[in-house]
């Protein structure tokens, strides 16, 4: 069978981008993609985009083709998929099995979202519009922050939680967002600015949230014998899991936890043959700061209820037993819907060829992807390695 | 919309059962997803009070609840089991408290939308 690898990874840079148009920061991804591989728009087979909610953030509907048509790639196939914040990774997954089927060679996968062509209370009434409308939307005006709000709270209430354990995951991430020269928020923040930042959805404040940024990621997946030819440091996509919860968010089982992450992380292990100890590195959905601890309890990396001891550990920071969010998560690189979680792959590709200078996980070999949409209506957990 | 998920919930919360396998929904629904039958009838829900699992209050509101903010919103673990979301009314935030007794009532908002609200008892 046709193993597949990363061979070509790039971002365009995260933040409110009002320099540039919706095409224009694709090819800022694209192209630093196309030099990382060295290869050329001539070598692509077929294009995945993810884009999340263009027909609500920007005035055009269906993007894909005018992006793919200012990229030099009409003469391919393309298309564009859709799985809210997890689009991304729900692209890499189709263009992974395009690979295997032997369909094609050579995949772009593409992810952009400008969000900011919208004021910030429109987007976040466009996100909110991605739970359901009818039962939930249009008779309460949830919010996503109010969502993760209840699973805070929720969280809290069974397992002693604090709202300093959420600040310390914000910390973090900003701590390593503010060496990522692609993150939208690159400066350190401390406990204090956390608790002291205004109620968005109580027990969340503003810097318990991913802000709203524009932002584009490219990464190119080719089959093992082109990836070898392309590069000699193919990364390998190992295990994918993917499961989905019930649309109705109080019907989820577990309401302090996302459980189709923990289906799809189940997955995504068994198939790759490695236990949540072999994981050397991991990109996590921090959404909502409460998202990232849900997610350590998720994957395994610890027991339910145990995700505050780790960040009050330092277990995942630099010199802990797992560093997770190494570029500065969604939190502070930003969270542009349709890239995140291509953005997530290109940031595990460079920390298992060891690129990541100042913010580099130790010896990583195995690497980990945790993407969720909505609150856990589409789960994915990709693995990756060297 | 469908008729049993609006229209039938017009003067009590109405749940759903499935004539053929006996699936009760709540909210309330036409099709059922176990049998695939569509043989459902609506009848009004006995359980309707119950503890309160968790709340939000929301103070960043999207567009169309601008003019509502703040407001709250939690959920509600009914006597028998179902878990629904509701708008909570006429209780202070520092009030609230997880666990405490609710009880589910219809809300009606004055454009036809339908939803629920949680309230103290009586």
């Amino acid at each position: 069978m046709n193993d597949v690898a990363v061979v070509g990874v790039g971002l365009g840079r995260f933040g409110n981008r009002s320099d540039v148009s919706f095409r224009e920061i694709a090819f800022e991804a694209a192209s630093k993609a196309f030099d990382d591989a060295g290869i050329s728009p001539k070598d692509i087979d077929f294009t995945i985009s993810s884009i999340a909610f263009p027909e609500a953030l920007t005035s055009q509907s269906s993007p894909a083709a005018t992006v793919v048509d200012y990229l030099g790639l009409v003469s391919k196939g393309s298309m564009r998929v859709e799985a809210a914040c997890a689009s991304g990774s729900a692209a890499i997954r189709a263009g992974y099995s395009a690979i295997k089927a032997g369909l094609v060679n050579t995949v772009l996968i593409l992810g952009v979202e400008k969000m900011n062509e919208v004021s910030p209370i429109e987007a976040i009434e466009c996100l909110a519009r991605a739970s359901d409308v009818q039962l939930e939307y249009e008779p309460y005006g949830i919010t996503f922050a109010g969502f993760y709000a209840m699973m805070a709270r929720m969280h809290m209430s069974k397992y002693g939680t604090t709202e300093e354990d959420l600040a310390k995951v914000a910390v973090k991430n900003h701590k390593y967002g503010a060496m990522n020269e692609f993150a939208h928020l690159r400066k350190t923040i401390s406990i204090d600015d956390v608790l002291k930042s205004r109620v968005v959805a109580s027990p969340l404040k503003l810097y318990d949230c991913s802000p709203i940024t524009d932002g584009a990621a490219c990464v190119i997946l080719s089959d093992a014998d082109n990836a070898r030819k392309i590069t000699d440091t193919p990364i390998w996509l190992t295990g994918l899991g993917a499961a989905a919860e019930e649309a109705y968010f109080a019907a989820k089982s577990d309401l302090a936890s996302v459980n189709g992450a923990r289906q799809a992380a189940d997955l995504a292990y068994k198939m790759a043959k490695v236990k949540p100890s072999d994981i050397d590195v991991a990109e996590v959905h921090d959404c909502f700061t409460i998202a990232e601890l849900m997610a350590y309890e998720d994957l395994r990396f610890c027991e339910k209820g145990q995700g505050p001891s780790m960040i009050r550990d330092g277990q995942t920071e630099i010199g802990g037993k797992l560093p997770v969010n190494l570029d500065g998560g969604l939190k502070a690189k930003g969270h542009p819907i349709g890239a995140t979680g291509v953005a997530m792959t290109v940031e595990i590709t460079r920390q298992l060829r060891g690129e990541c200078k100042n913010r580099q996980a130790p010896k990583a070999e195995i690497g980990l992807t945790h993407n969720v949409g909505n609150t856990g209506q589409y789960c994915f957990v990709h693995i990756y390695s060297r | 919309m469908a008729k049993v998920e609006n229209a039938e919930n017009v003067n009590a919360v109405m749940v759903s059962r499935c004539t053929r396998c006996g699936t009760l929904y709540l909210p309330a629904r036409s099709n059922c997803n176990h049998c695939y039958s569509s043989e459902t009838v609506s009848e009004p829900l006995k359980s309707k009070s119950g503890r309160l699992l968790t709340y939000t209050v929301i103070t960043a509101p999207p567009k169309s609840f601008e003019d509502k903010s703040p407001y709250t919103i939690g959920i509600i673990e009914l006597d028998d089991g179902h878990k629904i979301e509701g708008w909570i009314e006429g209780i202070e935030a520092d009030r609230l408290t997880v666990g405490m007794r609710l009880h589910l009532k219809l809300k009606h908002w004055p454009d036809g939308r339908v939803g629920f609200q949680l309230l103290e008892p009586d």
